[in-house]
């Protein structure tokens, strides 16, 4: 086999493909049992010792897990929320980030310390002062409940803060020259260069906004407004035995999603999370 | 300009025109938000209960319940505290057994005995003592018992029989010794598990007889209260489990409920010791034959009896009082035969009311289930004594983090007996100091 790959260079690639394959299959494994138990009838799921090919293949599991919960719908809030929260958070944090990057204005620096002082905060304490807020707006139990308090992002502005710092200046001072206008180059000049960034900061955004649970468990007060992550909820009763075979075909249609976005992303992702790892 | 501006006000008027009317018109039913905690099997049983109140002719276009799953009972007792700051709260809310006295201190609501005092139709003297014990304090009932159980021992019938025991274990030794027979280290298989909770700890000590808590379980007034965890019943419980553990008799699966179950399921421990709330279940998904005995105490003659577990529902204060007495008549119907023996024959919950265990005994249902019986038996054999009535106190869940820490420390070795049970008194002692002192300022008057 190695006899086959001509040079150094495809034996050193083969024998690194060989090495990542081990922590693929290990990171693999429970994505793939979910699978093979969601397909599981209740009294295989126990069986010892256990299989990762189901001995014949249902989805009775899947139409139960659709039946107990209104999956679609939680698989719509979702999206919608998660969706909103990422564009929304991508918007902020680029504008915020690049007037502070470029613009010389008082306070700039004082402004900056503050959005990094948010990200030491942990969520939980905004938790109450966000429901009073949204409470007497009349937002309880709407999307816009939901969505409000997460449309900004401390993360998010220092990762593109730092990022379109390293535009070079040049760039800039020749594009207003040629008579650019900042939106303008905003638009043409920066989105572009920080794209890396800006999708890695998206990506992550969507991941964070769409396992959240307190928040959206919190401010819904009615079934049809609760979130994927609530309805993951529904089937795992407490103090009980549960069926773990339609938990995880449950699971497996709202983990989906986000799978599938990694995957579609990934080689942004990674090429974000790198640059901004070495420019900071 | 003028078009826009014009339009606009022909819209508005429209509008209003079309509208108004209908909200006027339309009989707009009461809606009664309902939050609970109940899901998979359970969940979907009771939104049909619910639904079939809100069908019932007298309700129709009157009343609706609307219940919402919020997560576990914590998530339900802090989305409670969140809402309740802002008056958001729902009209009735299911609480685990051990939120019984933040609920009852919160003062957000208000006790069911007020409504029962005034409606000579409540099934009063139907509801088990048993069960009423532990939700009434000085002689209120503060809130609707709803889904209750207490632990049994489950055990692998047909295993029995080859290895040759007889009958179930019924003392601490017995336990012991039956749980060695039936291990088999070659294939992996242990005599016995429970799942790593507080509960399991809570159970052994009253069904010794022993208080959790002094004085009284914290039912009786008192200056100051206090862990009883290095009594001699506390002692040699966890004595006897860390022995297990350690000779491998008995299979430390971890905390959480299910593990525990899952062993027992797929052959992995000859007898089990959880809560009858999954009777059903169990046997129907067990390759073998189940059978189920009481828990056994540390002598045969019984010093004590179990407390119950399970969840009750509660109306809140800051409704207006007709939305609150349509609530009550939504646990009228939730008391109500019919709706308490479809929960109970569903579940494995036992029901509240003596008439339907009467009834269902009558109709021979325990002889074709006799395993839903134990629990019921024993339910019945628990003396009135403060132990059996179960511990209150306002930081139970702590409090139960540091039992199960205590256990953890003794399972793994870290510490001996003595030491895990003395610090874990150490923090339930100042959990309980903290939570009176709070109380304290809370009730005396503001200068």
């Amino acid at each position: 086999m190695l006899k086959l790959l001509k040079n150094r260079e495809q034996k050193t690639k083969f024998a690194a493909t060989l090495f990542l394959l081990i922590p693929a299959i290990v990171h693999l494994f429970p994505i793939l049992y979910v699978l093979s138990l969601s397909m599981k009838d209740k009294i295989e799921v126990f069986q010892h010792p256990p299989s990762l090919i189901p001995q014949q293949l249902s989805f009775a599991n899947y139409t139960a897990a659709l039946e107990t919960a209104p999956l679609a719908r939680f698989l719509l809030n979702s999206m919608i929320v998660a969706g909103a929260m990422t564009l929304l958070q991508m918007s902020t944090s680029l504008l915020a980030a690049y007037a502070l990057a470029r613009m010389e204005f008082t306070g700039r620096k004082l402004i900056l310390g503050l959005i990094l002082a948010t990200m030491m905060v942990p969520g939980e304490i905004t938790m109450i002062p966000n429901y009073l807020t949204v409470a007497s707006l009349g937002w309880i139990d709407t999307y816009f409940g939901l969505i409000a308090p997460f449309t900004a992002s401390g993360f998010g502005i220092f990762l593109l803060y730092q990022f379109i710092k390293g535009i070079p200046k040049e760039i800039e001072e020749a594009a207003r020259i040629d008579g650019a206008s900042r939106l303008r180059f905003l638009l043409q000049f920066v989105i572009p260069l920080t794209k890396p960034a800006l999708i890695a900061f998206g990506v992550y955004a969507f991941v964070s906004s769409w396992n959240q649970y307190l928040w959206p468990l919190i401010v819904t007060q009615s079934t049809h407004m609760q979130t994927a992550q609530i309805g993951i909820g529904m089937f795992r009763a407490q103090n009980e035995s549960v069926s773990w075979g339609v938990i995880m075909a449950a699971t497996v249609m709202l983990v989906s999603p986000t799978i599938l976005l990694f995957a579609a992303t990934q080689r942004q992702f990674i090429q974000g999370m790198i640059s901004s790892g070495i420019k900071g | 300009m003028i078009n826009i501006s014009r339009f606009l006000t022909t819209l508005a008027f429209s509008l209003i025109v079309f509208f108004v009317p209908l909200f006027l018109l339309a009989d707009t039913p009461v809606k009664i938000e309902f939050w609970h905690s109940m899901a998979g099997e359970k969940g979907k049983l009771l939104s049909d209960i619910i639904h079939d109140f809100n069908q019932l002719p007298e309700n129709k276009n009157r009343v609706v319940i609307q219940p919402q799953f919020v997560g576990t009972y914590e998530d339900g007792l802090n989305k409670l505290r969140t809402a309740l700051i802002a008056r958001k709260g729902p009209h009735v809310i299911q609480i685990t057994d051990i939120g019984t006295k933040i609920m009852i201190d919160s003062k957000a609501i208000t006790p069911l005995q007020d409504f029962i005092n005034e409606d000579p139709e409540f099934p009063n003297t139907l509801i088990l003592p048993a069960i009423r014990r532990y939700y009434e304090t000085d002689g209120i009932l503060y809130s609707l018992p709803f889904a209750t159980s207490n632990p049994i021992i489950y055990y692998n019938s047909d295993l029995f029989q080859t290895v040759g025991v007889t009958s179930p274990p019924s003392t601490f030794a017995e336990l012991e010794a039956v749980s060695e027979k039936l291990t088999d280290p070659k294939i992996r298989r242990a005599g016995l598990t429970w799942p790593l909770h507080s509960w399991i700890f809570e159970q052994f000590m009253a069904v010794q007889g022993a208080t959790l808590i002094n004085p009284g379980n914290g039912r009786q007034k008192a200056e100051k209260l206090e862990a009883n965890y290095l009594s001699p019943e506390s002692r040699r419980f966890i004595e006897l489990w860390t022995r297990m553990a350690a000779k491998g008799s008995f299979a430390n699966v971890g905390r959480g409920w299910d593990p525990a179950v899952h062993n027992f399921l797929a052959g992995r421990a000859a007898m089990l010791i959880t809560s009858t709330s999954d009777i059903f279940e169990i046997v129907n998904q067990a390759t073998f034959k189940v059978a189920t005995a009481p828990l056994p105490g540390f002598e045969k003659k019984k010093t004590g009896g179990t407390i119950i577990g399970g969840n009750s529902l509660w109306i809140m204060k800051d409704k207006p009082e007709s939305e609150q007495k349509q609530a009550y008549r939504f646990f009228k119907y939730m008391a109500s035969a019919d709706v308490q023996k479809r929960w109970h024959t569903n579940t494995g919950y036992f029901p509240i009311r003596s008439d339907v265990i009467d009834r269902l005994k009558a109709e021979g249902f325990y002889q074709k289930h006799p395993t839903a019986w134990t629990a019921i038996e024993q339910l019945n054999a628990s003396p009135a004594t403060h132990a059996s009535q179960g511990a209150l106190m306002g930081v139970f869940p702590e409090v139960r983090e540091h039992v199960m820490n205590a256990i953890e420390e003794a399972l793994s070795g870290k510490a001996n007996t003595e030491e895990a049970l003395t610090r874990a008194k150490t923090k339930t002692d100042f959990s309980l100091l903290r939570y009176g002192r709070g109380q304290a300022r809370q009730n005396s008057p503001q200068p």
